[in-house]
């Protein structure tokens, strides 16, 4: 049994592999998607890409260039900057919740940088709020560059000496600035394997209706290895997808998509919800038509939802928490914050969801198959 | 015994697909499954393979019931689908092995099956070609091949001819021929009774679900009596011609068909004198004449009044 339900895996693949416009749908056209969004949108979102930070501001600074910090910021669009008097006052904000993020600027941050060496600000937030902490922390990161003309244009005196090494590192640890490249990358892979899921559903409805699988049903190959070797087969694809579209989105865009490890683990959880998915939507009905129909809008609905299109962190309160529930929106904010702040604890819940939806999805449709009595 | 079947019945909501259909076919049997579109030998045929659970009634193949010992079945019974049920990305070599593989042959005996397959279908220079390539003979050939694969002891076909070149036709009907030969059984299904007539030495005819004539070929052909069949080619058929042959009761079952107006008779010539007179009164006269003798078209048409191409979608 296992040697024919590998083979009909494998013949699945092969069908596939040697198929122009699977292959393009399955990898060309999102890497396409993925590289027009990056570019065409990248600038536009450029370094406050994703988010509405409420930041509880501490400048302790006794030079000049604290200010700047503090005004940059107070600037940006998307930051909602109040001071505190202390670095006490200001994680309070935060842990009852009237602050997302609370950056303290040390007292020694100009002396530091006039003598050509590094300013460290503390930017402090719970784990919950990480996604948030790494964009303050990419935005302060980025300050460097700008500081000179921020500083003649506040008309705070004479610029440090050495602006050229300026950095600021803070102490935020792993913390990677989120970019568009490596948001759309994030989105158009979710995206890209959900409307490839129910392009297998479809697939396995008109595959259903066909004298071939009428051939395959007179075999004896039981139902259950037939399901099992479709589900392998889906997933398999599902899972060369992902990973095809994190090395292109790495390599050609410049993506930075977090570990290995982490990223995987991630993929493969998203990958088996997704495949059960399919399997489910396959055998619980019957016209490819309207799978079709579900492909196009339900699939769509569900991206734009979970923030495949647009930064889900810019949507409505209720539209984030709507979000978080559907499969890929829970995807994407957990990849996204994966990618920002490796944390393997982090990921528990996601894959306990995808794990439970694949098992259940797959659960529905053994039971379909089996109250189909009538049915090939 | 190998096959048997009784008392099959089918219904899809209120309407009775087959009922009450009995068959039995013996070791090297060659039996026809004859009937219009819609006729139910497709349903008949899913039941008989296990795919479609009957309402009522039950199969057995070698004292085995169906409906206890559904793998043995499926172990034993080669089913050639109506459609093309091949994976058209492979090669037809690929594709034999993938079914070979499903019916549980590996190695040694996988690779003489494929090659005998193979040089069954006449496919074998052709192997490593995509089916998706292949003309529609050449696909037919290699699905009845795939059909093949395992050996299995009842061969059932379902219209395993459809739209397809006379010589592929022709090369599918003597492989089935020499196969049933050599004592393998074959339930054949068609609407083509010449490919019956040709291939099985029993027939069953189904009309509406139900079997309305079984037995041998010459015992069917009887049931038509001594009557010939007649075709008049005219350029239109007008009803009220239609009408006036229809009150001829010398001819039998008078039907139209396209610009061909067809009757029975047992005396052809005199019936064709008073045909054509009655014709002419309308102003018609037949560009071409064809008779033919006694067989299982003219038995079905005597027994339904319809012609065997006319009806419906198959069910």
């Amino acid at each position: 049994m296992i040697r024919a339900a590998l083979a009909l895996v494998w013949v699945q693949l092969l069908q596939m592999a040697r198929s122009r416009r699977a292959l393009f749908a399955l990898l060309g056209w999102p890497v396409a998607l993925t590289a027009v969004l990056s570019f065409a949108l990248g600038p536009a979102f450029d370094g406050q890409l994703i988010t509405s930070v409420r930041v509880a501001l501490v400048n302790l600074d006794t030079g000049s260039t604290g200010d700047v910090v503090a005004q940059f910021l107070r600037d940006r669009s998307g930051f909602t900057v109040t001071a505190a008097s202390s670095q006490d006052e200001a994680l309070a904000d935060v842990a009852k919740g009237s602050a997302d993020v609370a950056v303290i600027i040390p007292a020694d941050t100009t002396e530091q940088i006039s003598h050509g060496g590094k300013a460290s600000v503390e930017v402090d937030a719970p784990p919950s709020k990480s996604t948030m902490q790494s964009v303050v922390a990419g935005v302060i990161q980025g300050l460097g560059t700008v500081l000179p003309v921020l500083s003649d244009v506040a008309g705070k005196g004479t610029a440090p000496r050495g602006l050229a090494e300026v950095s600021f590192v803070s102490q935020y640890s792993g913390g990677t600035a989120l970019t568009a490249s490596t948001y759309y990358a994030i989105g158009m892979t979710t995206l890209f394997m959900l409307t490839q899921a129910m392009n297998r559903a479809e697939a396995m409805v008109r595959d259903r209706r066909s004298d071939r699988w009428q051939r395959l049903c007179a075999a004896p190959l039981p139902a259950l290895w037939r399901t099992v070797a479709w589900f392998v087969a889906s997933y398999v694809l599902l899972f060369a997808q992902a990973v095809a579209l994190w090395v292109a989105s790495t390599l050609l865009f410049g993506a930075k998509l977090g570990t290995p490890g982490l990223t995987l683990a991630l993929l493969a959880g998203y990958a088996f919800a997704l495949t059960g998915l399919a399997v489910a939507v396959g055998y619980g009905i019957n016209n490819p038509e309207t799978v079709d129909g579900l492909s196009m809008v339900g699939a769509n609905i569900l991206a734009a939802l979970g923030g495949s299109f647009y930064p889900l962190y810019n949507f409505p309160h209720w539209l984030q928490v709507l979000g978080r529930i559907l499969p890929n929106g829970l995807m994407l904010q957990t990849w996204v914050q994966t990618a920002l702040s490796p944390d393997p604890s982090a990921l528990r819940l996601p894959l306990c969801v995808f794990a439970a939806m694949g098992v259940v999805c797959v659960l529905l449709s053994l039971g379909q198959r089996a109250a189909r009595r009538n049915a090939v | 015994m190998v096959l048997e079947a009784r008392s099959l019945s089918k219904s899809y909501g209120n309407k009775r697909a087959v009922e009450d259909v009995s068959l039995t076919a013996e070791p090297g049997d060659a039996l026809g499954l004859l009937g219009p579109n819609g006729a139910g030998k497709s349903t008949t045929i899913l039941m008989l393979v296990g795919l479609l659970e009957p309402d009522e009634g039950d199969v057995w193949l070698d004292g085995r019931s169906i409906r206890q010992d559904p793998r043995y079945f499926r172990q034993h019974i080669g089913l050639v689908p109506q459609r093309i049920a091949l994976y058209e990305r492979l090669t037809a070599e690929e594709n034999l092995r993938f079914w070979g593989r499903v019916y549980g042959l590996t190695g040694k005996a996988l690779a003489a099956q494929v090659e005998w397959c193979l040089e069954l279908a006449g496919l074998t220079e052709h192997r490593r070609e995509r089916v998706a390539h292949f003309s529609a003979g050449m696909q037919r050939r290699l699905n009845v091949a795939v059909g093949l694969v395992h050996r299995p002891k009842l061969l059932i076909m379902d219209e395993p001819t459809v739209g397809i070149d006379p010589q592929s036709r022709g090369h599918i009907l003597d492989t089935v021929r020499r196969l049933n030969a050599e004592g393998m059984t074959v339930l054949y299904t068609s609407h083509y009774m010449e490919e019956v007539e040709y291939l099985c030495r029993r027939v069953a005819i189904l009309d509406h679900g139900q079997v309305i004539a079984y037995g041998s070929i010459d015992d069917v052909r009887r049931l038509a009596g001594a009557l010939s069949t007649v075709r008049l080619t005219l350029p239109e058929v007008p009803e009220d011609a239609l009408a006036a042959l229809r009150q001829n009761l010398t001819l039998r079952n008078v039907v139209a068909d396209g610009n061909t107006v067809l009757f029975q008779t047992q005396e052809a010539g005199p019936a064709i004198a008073r045909a054509v007179q009655v014709l002419a009164d309308h102003g018609l006269h037949p560009a071409r004449i064809d008779v033919d003798e006694p067989n299982l078209e003219a038995a079905f048409l005597h027994l339904t009044g319809r012609r065997l191409r006319d009806g419906g979608e198959e069910a």
